[in-house]
């Protein structure tokens, strides 16, 4: 006999996280009007107004989780088969311990940057006219640690795919700042012979413009998080009308690291 | 179209049925998780009026097991240990048996098990909802009885 009392009381236990709600605003990318509205600081009668106005725009967000102790990554991936074609192969993922994911809403445009500022007391000159959409560099005629190194990725490349990090990480900040959903990331890495070394991560995405910044730094460079946060401050960004085009991902994952290309 | 305060009013009240459905779908927190929220901006972006909070229900339901169905085609997954399960749940030790022998069974068993016992459907609204005959409702019901049973060694009052 089935005993449908037990069963009730036990699956009435489960919850959905207490997070839950919030998380769905972040998404919604109406964290700005979530957080305005919970402290009181906007008529209530104006909410539906502005919900409005943030879905007329079809405004992007950004979605983290971090990933169990023990829990893998599985999906497929595009690998080399070694005749010069590639093909498609499920791989399972371990160690990663923070996964972002994203909304991407409306047309995704090409977007470029050019530095104003930049850590370290050389660096290379960045002055083409249209700006970059990579550079890195690092100490030892950019061999030895890496200084800075900053990227941006279209909304092309963020649709259906998940992003994430190796290693221990810590999630130190997720704000809105600026004009960005603000991630401040945290990570520490083995390499070779135990040695361990320390990167820091400033994530920048844009929901109006749908891209996202990666300005990164490693801590033996003596790039910390400030240092980060100008290079973001001073960043000429370049949000072009060109559009990009529309690429089936041929991964369902990509690494965020710092290493040199 | 739900106004600011009738939104959050209705995914308070429906996120833990929610997820609870889709944890009996996808047999992990994580994506029950993400397809509790991926439910709940379907909702926000729902602009259709609900003659009832029986009809409003009945949708999310229904959104429910379509987004994970959905996930569950994905080759994006993110697999749990039932012993991960176990320490997500967090239940006491009086309920863990079941949970663990519930969580074992194939989803095709869990998920009408669910929504017939807990959500209180009948057979005929189940076949509907999962788009299945009533017989085969009625067969998936039975056997995932007799599974539990014996999974529980026959223990009384399954």
């Amino acid at each position: 006999m089935f005993d449908r009392d037990k069963y009730v009381d036990c699956f009435s236990r489960l919850r959905a996280p207490k997070d839950t709600l919030e998380k769905v605003r972040r998404r919604l990318g109406g964290h700005r009007l979530w957080n305005i509205s919970r402290t009181g600081l906007i008529a209530a009668a104006l909410v539906p107004l502005f919900v409005l106005t943030a879905m007329a725009a079809g405004l992007s967000g950004v979605f983290t989780r971090t990933l169990e102790e023990g829990e893998k990554l599985e999906g497929s991936m595009s690998v080399s088969s070694g005749n010069g074609s590639r093909e498609e192969k499920n791989v399972s993922i371990d160690g990663a311990s923070l996964c972002l994911s994203f909304d991407i809403q409306g047309e995704c445009k090409k977007v470029y940057f050019r530095p104003g500022w930049l850590p370290g007391e050389e660096h290379p000159s960045y002055t083409d006219e249209e700006g970059y959409s990579n550079i890195i560099y690092g100490t030892e005629g950019n061999k030895g640690d890496i200084l800075c190194s900053v990227t941006v990725y279209t909304g092309e490349k963020l649709k259906d795919m998940n992003y994430f990090f190796f290693g221990e990480t810590r999630l130190l900040v997720q704000d809105e700042w600026l004009d960005w959903q603000r991630l401040e990331v945290e990570q520490s890495l083995t390499a070779g012979e135990g040695e361990n070394r320390k990167n820091n991560f400033l994530l920048l995405f844009s929901p109006k413009h749908s891209y996202l910044l990666v300005i990164a730094g490693e801590e033996a460079a003596g790039t910390d998080m400030e240092d980060l946060e100008r290079v973001a401050k001073e960043l000429e960004i370049n949000v072009t009308d060109k559009p990009t085009i529309a690429v089936k991902q041929k991964t369902d994952f990509a690494n965020i690291g710092l290493a040199w290309g | 179209m739900f106004t600011e305060e009738e939104f959050e009013a209705a995914a308070r009240r429906h996120m833990d049925g929610i997820f609870r459905l889709a944890l009996n779908y996808m047999g992990s927190f994580s994506e029950a998780e993400d397809v509790t929220q991926n439910v709940l901006i379907r909702l926000y972006k729902a602009r259709r009026p609900f003659e009832s909070p029986e009809h409003l229900r009945y949708w999310l339901v229904r959104v429910t097991i379509n987004e994970s169905k959905r996930m569950l085609l994905s080759p994006w997954r993110r697999t749990e240990s039932l012993e991960l399960l176990e320490d997500r749940a967090a239940l006491p030790e009086e309920n863990r048996g079941l949970f663990k022998a519930v969580m074992e069974l194939p989803d095709k068993y869990r998920v009408p098990i669910y929504l017939y016992y807990y959500e209180g459907y009948s057979t005929e609204e189940l076949a509907k909802l999962l788009k299945i005959p009533g017989s085969t409702v009625r067969t998936r019901l039975r056997r995932g009885r007799e599974r539990l049973k014996e999974s529980l060694g026959g223990a009384e009052n399954v």
